[in-house]
């Protein structure tokens, strides 16, 4: 019986010392790692838009350049980040890669319907295959890639193809159609939340 | 409920957790000399799988309302290990002959990667319970005809081929699971199981 | 005399063992997943290794120091807990303090935890051996991984895009091998590169 007794006490010990050990961890990274998150949305959003900054001024011009639109929409807050000048938009989006979560900012020209930018701020795909997902070259051609108002964009194989499709990732087809599908769910949110919301602004 | 078929026939075929996603190698290879033994443990892996997939659910729904953020890895390897343990003892008390059958497997359950990846995807990709089940148990049953394949093989090529000596044992398993790997890889796109 | 004298000592064994008597991929098969997973580049394989070789390092000197504690029974799940919450520590302190590092590594943190050498070198050696020695081998094992994965990542990465470290070395015109950078195309170099090893080393495993 000892034995057991002794056994208990260690997992009970080895199982507080470690979450001990996280939680502390995270109670002392959490502010800085927010204070990361919110600069790296930012600067994705001002980058997008082609505006100059420097790391120590990012606040600045974000604040005088940017407006953040919260709309809540069947108890969810989606937030739009407008570009006071052009009318450019960007939001968040996050979903299901294969091997974790893949969030970003989709950045769209006024038109609602032509890409700026896709920047992605975090990824866990396999490096080399589908984490090729997150590299600029990757994500340079989606740059004035256009929704298709019925299925949005497309991620193809083939060479050639129309200004709505872009290629998948070598080794990385997987992702490529778990990105495909995230982007177009986010997009089709989005615009459905916003086109609403234009609509009551002008009946009010 | 067609979904529901999809996702475990696509756990299978298309995203066969062991030749697709290449995880679970290291107990595939050192337990695939023979059919009898890889059948066991690949008895034991769906049994093991199943049976986490549907305790971790609950559990993960549970640490979602205090927002925990890292800590449900740590909780989820916490009851794989409990729940194979549990089961152990279970097994050993109740159906004794069951145990002899694939007692010996169980504790090398436990450091499978395949259980804590399928924990991993449910929560990845966002199934409701009925979906975790059922992709729990089609990845438990993938990783069984994956390793049933490559003792299959094995067992035939020991009496049948002469494998050069340097690549005799585990060297050949490789060039196994690569030709039946890029067998997988035609199912691609075949079933979605997002 | 010195070399012939350190031949001897336990700290040259030890090392010879990991690098390549007991080379943990090619002999031992350990740790193939994330070997296969992430060989298509080289930069990938040079970022693996390095930190898995801190990793068994690290997670072995501390099993080391509490080998006298660890009941026996649970002791799976002890090494499984210390890795992993070794592992997210480091990963949130970079989040904090260093965060572009940690977007380009936060996808090797769930490949390192399942990396069953970490855990194989933990049962094998560090819960029976003092912590100097258990350092030694971490650092043995993990350079032998590391040494590995480079090797299969240079003839991957060339064959499958041409390029190595993103530099070109095959000649324009060259078509790249899409199987090369998806996982048949690892098992395949990795089962010649056994087959290599094993002829030059002399080192045979018994038909069965």
């Amino acid at each position: 019986m000892n034995r057991h007794v002794k056994t208990l006490v260690f997992v009970i010990m080895l199982g507080a010392i470690t979450s001990g050990t996280l939680l502390g961890m995270d109670y002392w990274t959490a502010d800085y790692i927010a204070a990361n998150e919110e600069y790296q949305v930012r600067s994705a959003v001002l980058d997008a838009y082609g505006i100059s900054y420097t790391p120590g001024n990012v606040h600045d011009v974000y604040e005088e350049r940017v407006e953040e639109i919260v709309i809540e929409s069947n108890g969810v807050s989606y937030t739009f980040y407008v570009d006071r000048e052009h009318g450019n938009v960007s939001f968040g989006f996050e979903g299901g890669g294969v091997w974790g979560p893949i969030t970003g900012m989709l950045s769209l020209e006024d038109d609602w319907v032509t890409i700026r930018q896709v920047r992605v701020l975090s990824q866990s795909e396999t490096p080399g295959l589908g984490g090729v997902v997150a590299e600029r070259d990757y994500l340079a051609q989606y740059v004035g890639v256009v929704f298709d108002e019925e299925n949005g964009i497309n991620v193809t194989h083939s060479p050639e193809g129309d200004d709505s499709e872009v290629d998948a990732i070598t080794g990385g087809t997987r992702t490529s159609n778990a990105f495909q599908t995230i982007l177009n769910d986010t997009y089709f949110d989005y615009k459905d939340v916003w086109e609403t919301y234009m609509n009551e602004g002008d009946a009010s | 409920m067609g979904n529901l078929f999809e996702i475990f026939i696509g756990s299978i075929l298309d995203h066969n957790i062991a030749l697709a996603y290449i995880l679970g190698m290291c107990p595939l290879i050192a337990i695939s000399t023979n059919l009898r033994n890889a059948k066991g443990m690949g008895l034991a892996v769906i049994f093991v799988v199943t049976l986490t997939g549907i305790i971790n659910y609950p559990i993960y729904l549970l640490l979602q309302r205090f927002d925990v953020g890292h800590i449900h890895l740590l909780i989820f390897i916490t009851t794989i290990a409990a729940t194979v343990q549990f089961l152990e003892m279970f097994l050993e008390k109740f159906f004794p002959k069951l145990y002899n059958a694939f007692g010996i497997f169980l504790p090398l359950i436990t450091v499978n990667c395949v259980v804590l990846g399928v924990s991993l995807f449910f929560v990845n990709r966002a199934y409701s319970f009925a979906q975790t089940a059922a992709f729990s148990f089609g990845s438990g049953v993938g990783w069984f005809v994956a390793i049933v394949l490559v003792a299959g093989i094995r067992e035939k090529m020991a009496k049948t081929s002469d494998v050069p000596r340097g690549l005799a044992g585990r060297g050949i398993v490789f060039i196994i699971l690569g030709i039946l790997s890029l067998a997988f890889v035609g199912f691609t796109g075949m079933a979605s199981i997002q | 005399m010195k070399l012939i004298r350190m031949k001897y000592t336990k700290w040259f064994n030890i090392s010879r063992d990991g690098l390549s008597k007991n080379n943990p991929i090619v002999i031992a098969v350990l740790g193939i997943c994330s070997a296969l997973a992430i060989t298509n580049r080289v930069d990938n394989a040079i970022a693996m290794g390095i930190g898995v070789t801190f990793v068994i390092v690290a997670s072995s000197s501390v099993i080391s120091l509490i080998r006298n504690f660890v009941p026996s029974k649970v002791r799976m799940v002890t090494y499984m807990v210390i890795i992993s919450t070794f592992v997210i520590s480091v990963q949130m302190f970079l989040e904090a303090f260093f965060p572009n590092q940690a977007s380009e590594l936060g996808a090797y943190v769930g490949l390192i935890i399942t990396n069953c050498i970490v855990m194989g070198r933990s049962e094998a050696f560090a819960i029976k051996n003092p912590v100097k020695y258990s350092i030694v081998d971490g650092f043995a094992n993990g350079f032998g991984y590391m040494f590995v994965l480079i090797f299969i990542a240079i003839i991957r990465e060339s064959l499958a895009f041409g390029t190595i470290l993103n530099y070109r070395v095959m000649p324009e015109g060259w078509t790249n091998w899409t199987i090369m950078a998806i996982a048949p195309g690892g098992f395949f170099v990795l089962g010649m590169f056994i087959w290599i090893f094993r002829e030059l080393s002399n080192n045979f495993e018994e038909q069965v």
